[in-house]
């Protein structure tokens, strides 16, 4: 019963330490804090980097796609053609679906384009209402000024006809 | 069951929440898509690439809608990256009157929380004290577990209890504090109302797993209790309550063997004791079974069975000795820590290893290990890609150096100033005709022809003397000609001044699109310039930073997996040595079956 007894004390009242070598890895969490520091300023760096190299934004063109509500349209894939060539071709996992339902807005394609006249179009593939197979198109002419252009493929529900709707809009940056 | 799992449990009421409430917060759909696209790697837990964009997001001004859900988002997924510093200055600077109070209660809870977690409780309830304004149900409850768990802290029993007492917070969390009230009542003495509390979380509907391991992991915990005080028909009530197919099965039959034993019903005992023999014997409940059991037999005259049971328990123990064996073979070998920081499948003297992994302070080892792989990975494909930042730069570099001077000759042929001055006259020309609403400026070439025919003719009349026999004749008939030639100018103006104002928008068109294209062209001179005067040097700047990073990763990398292996060898010794303990035990048990045959057997 002794045994019992001090499993239940333990158990119950947490007297026992848990931490007993926290001291001793102290030193080592502190370097480990002071990496993630260092590589995260470091990625921030990069990325901006790589963005300022491969999209100046004169001929930056970006493509985003986002999900509102989701409840009429189970999103599986999008192809993305940009005057008439296919430049992303996505397949979303189920957790990337989520993530566009609770509010995330995926980055699909980033490319370059001259500055002037240009069409983008969309074709999403999914599941829409009454579980049925959906395949869906959205067109936009764009003109391509001097700034970064950046366009949001929307996906929301329409509650009145209980269809899907899909559109394009147009941020200025 | 040890401590630290214990401890675990109480946490989890907190941590299990430290992130979701940020991202729930933000209003939606989002206003910027930089914070959405932060959002996107959040939600699926890459907290890197979020945390990168996010920051590169700020720097860049990408949030103006977002600035503040973007502070607090950061906070967070910095305190929960462990740079606590760096966490506590963002939500510092979300505490001035002017920032909603949404975002404040938030930072202060936030800041609560690192001092609760630092051991400063006094300071964690400062923090709390200073939410204020209508909280919803779940921040709410947050506050007051986190309220509670702080008076625990400093030894203030009485104070959590009170802070659980009226719960305010929602129902998923409601469970959490109800226990956490059962504990504070307890280290208040009150032991009658600690266990009513306790007693009836434990029959509490669950609706979720976490929801229905927190409820065995009370009543097992109750039941012990309970056993403790030698309150053998409630202990057996509360123990029985435990799922049979639960994590804590095991545990609670081993109780339940334990209690029948203690309260010497010793025949009712093997049956727990029974059901936990079929278990796998790595188990330690199942490991107490495999002594206790002989023992019961023994004690209800059944020798034959003690005998054998003991030798199989005997057998057992020496089995699972030498499977501690091959799980220590195993770390030595380096196996714990597969490359991508995940327990092997096929690694011998798993079972063993799963236990010791599972340990509290073995995770938060693994966790730091496990981000260090991630560090190593993340800089490993900066390595790789750098390269290719040299290209792009070069390609970039001879492709401008190809376009220039096509591009310093068209910069070079356009005057904007002198086409400036054109299009400045071409529309002062057209206020004077319009001022004037003068017909002739704007007759066509014909009537232009007409017009200085007159002209000329008029001229030619001046010329000839005044008494000349024709003259008066002469000059009607041109008068006539010139009157007829204005009115059709004049009726023909209206239609003409709105085709010259049209045409002077249209020039005006023309002229912005060219002052926008030289626009370009400058812009895309300057940047090329700007480009590639700093870029080289931030790629080297950033090479170097690679470079160093890299050896320290795997420097720590290796202190890390060293210190797990440490963990897990000590760990695995308390196993051996308690299984040598069992097995000496048995020997001891089945000797003694021996003697007292052999001493029955010696009488006459």
């Amino acid at each position: 019963m002794n045994k019992i007894r001090l499993y239940c004390l333990s158990l119950l009242l947490g007297l026992a330490s848990a931490a007993s070598a926290q001291g001793d890895s102290q030193g080592l969490d502190e370097q480990v804090r002071a990496l993630k520091r260092e590589v995260l300023q470091l990625n921030k760096e990069l990325f901006l980097l790589e963005e300022e190299l491969l999209y100046p934004s004169s001929t930056q063109l970006a493509v985003f796609v986002s999900l509102d509500v989701g409840q009429l349209f189970k999103l599986d894939s999008v192809t993305l053609k940009v005057d008439d060539q296919v430049v992303a071709n996505y397949l979303y996992t189920d957790r990337e679906a989520q993530a566009l339902i609770k509010g995330g807005v995926q980055r699909l394609w980033v490319g370059n384009v001259k500055q002037g006249a240009h069409q983008v179009v969309a074709t999403f593939t999914g599941t829409g209402p009454h579980d049925r197979d959906y395949r869906r198109g959205a067109t936009i002419d764009l003109t391509k000024g001097l700034g970064p252009k950046y366009l949001e493929l929307k996906i929301s529900d329409r509650t009145q006809s209980q269809q899907p709707e899909f559109t394009i809009k147009e941020w200025e940056q | 069951m040890t401590l630290p799992r214990f401890r675990r449990l109480r946490r989890a009421a907190l941590l299990g929440c430290l992130l979701a409430p940020l991202a729930q917060a933000a209003p939606k759909p989002v206003q910027d898509l930089a914070y959405g696209e932060v959002l996107f790697h959040f939600y699926q837990d890459d907290y890197l690439t979020a945390l990168t964009r996010l920051l590169a997001a700020q720097d860049t001004q990408q949030l103006p809608h977002h600035e503040l859900d973007g502070a607090l988002l950061s906070g967070g997924m910095q305190l929960s990256y462990g740079l606590h510093v760096e966490a506590e200055a963002i939500f510092r600077g979300l505490l001035s009157p002017e920032v909603p109070p949404r975002v404040r209660n938030r930072a202060w809870y936030y800041l609560g929380r690192m001092a609760y977690e630092k051991g400063e409780p006094a300071l964690a309830e400062q923090a709390l004290a200073r939410m204020d304004g209508e909280l919803d149900p779940e921040q709410a409850g947050e506050r007051q577990l986190l309220l509670a768990l702080s008076r625990l802290q400093r030894n203030d029993p009485a104070g959590a209890a009170e802070a659980l007492r009226n719960w305010p917070g929602d129902a998923a969390n409601g469970a959490y504090a109800q226990y956490n009230l059962g504990i504070a009542q307890l280290r208040q003495g009150l032991s009658a109302s600690g266990e009513a509390t306790l007693d009836a979380l434990g029959q509490r509907p669950a609706q979720s797993d976490e929801l229905w391991s927190l409820r065995d992991k009370t009543n097992l915990a109750l039941g012990y209790s309970l056993l403790q005080q030698r309150e053998f028909a409630r202990a057996r009530r509360v123990l029985q309550r435990v799922r049979q197919d639960g994590p804590f099965t095991n545990r609670a039959l081993l109780g339940l063997g334990w209690l029948e034993t203690a309260s010497g019903r010793h025949a009712q005992a093997l049956a727990p004791f029974s059901l936990l023999k079929s278990q796998p014997l790595d188990d330690p409940a199942v490991q107490e079974a495999f002594l206790a059991l002989p023992y019961l037999h023994a004690r209800l005259g059944d020798k034959a069975a003690a005998e054998q049971l003991y030798q199989t328990a005997i057998g057992g123990f020496e089995q699972e000795l030498a499977n501690v064996a091959r799980a220590e073979d195993s770390v030595c070998a380096g196996a714990l820590l597969s490359a991508d920081g995940r327990l092997p499948d096929a690694v011998p003297g798993r079972a063993y290893l799963v236990e010791v992994t599972a340990a509290h302070g073995f995770q938060q080892g693994l966790k730091t290990y496990r981000e260090l792989l991630a560090l190593r990975a993340n800089l490993l494909g900066w390595a790789r890609s750098m390269a290719s930042f040299d290209d792009m730069l070069a390609a970039r570099e001879a492709r401008y150096a190809q376009i220039l001077p096509r591009a310093e000759q068209l910069l070079a042929g356009l005057d904007p100033e002198a086409l400036e001055q054109r299009r400045a006259q071409a529309r002062a020309e057209f206020e004077r005709i319009a001022a004037d609403a003068d017909a002739p400026a704007l007759a066509n070439a014909e009537e232009r022809a007409h017009w200085d025919e007159l002209a000329q003719l008029e001229q030619r009349l001046d010329a000839l003397p005044a008494d000349h026999p024709q003259l008066p004749e002469l000059r009607e008939r041109t008068a006539r000609l010139k009157g007829v030639l204005l009115w059709q100018m004049e009726a023909a103006y209206p239609q003409r001044i709105w085709d010259a104002r049209k045409a002077l928008k249209a020039l005006d068109a023309d002229y912005e699109t060219l002052a926008s294209r030289r626009a370009a062209l400058v812009q895309a001179r300057q940047d090329a310039q700007r480009r590639f005067g700093g870029y080289q040097a931030r790629i080297d700047e950033a090479k170097a930073q690679v470079a160093r990073l890299q050896p320290e990763v795997e420097r720590l990398l290796a202190i890390q997996a060293e210190d797990l292996q440490q963990q897990a060898l000590t760990a695995l010794a308390a196993r051996r040595a308690t299984l040598e303990r069992q097995l000496s035990q048995a020997r001891f048990g089945l000797a003694r079956l021996y003697d007292e045959a052999a001493g029955q057997g010696a009488q006459p």
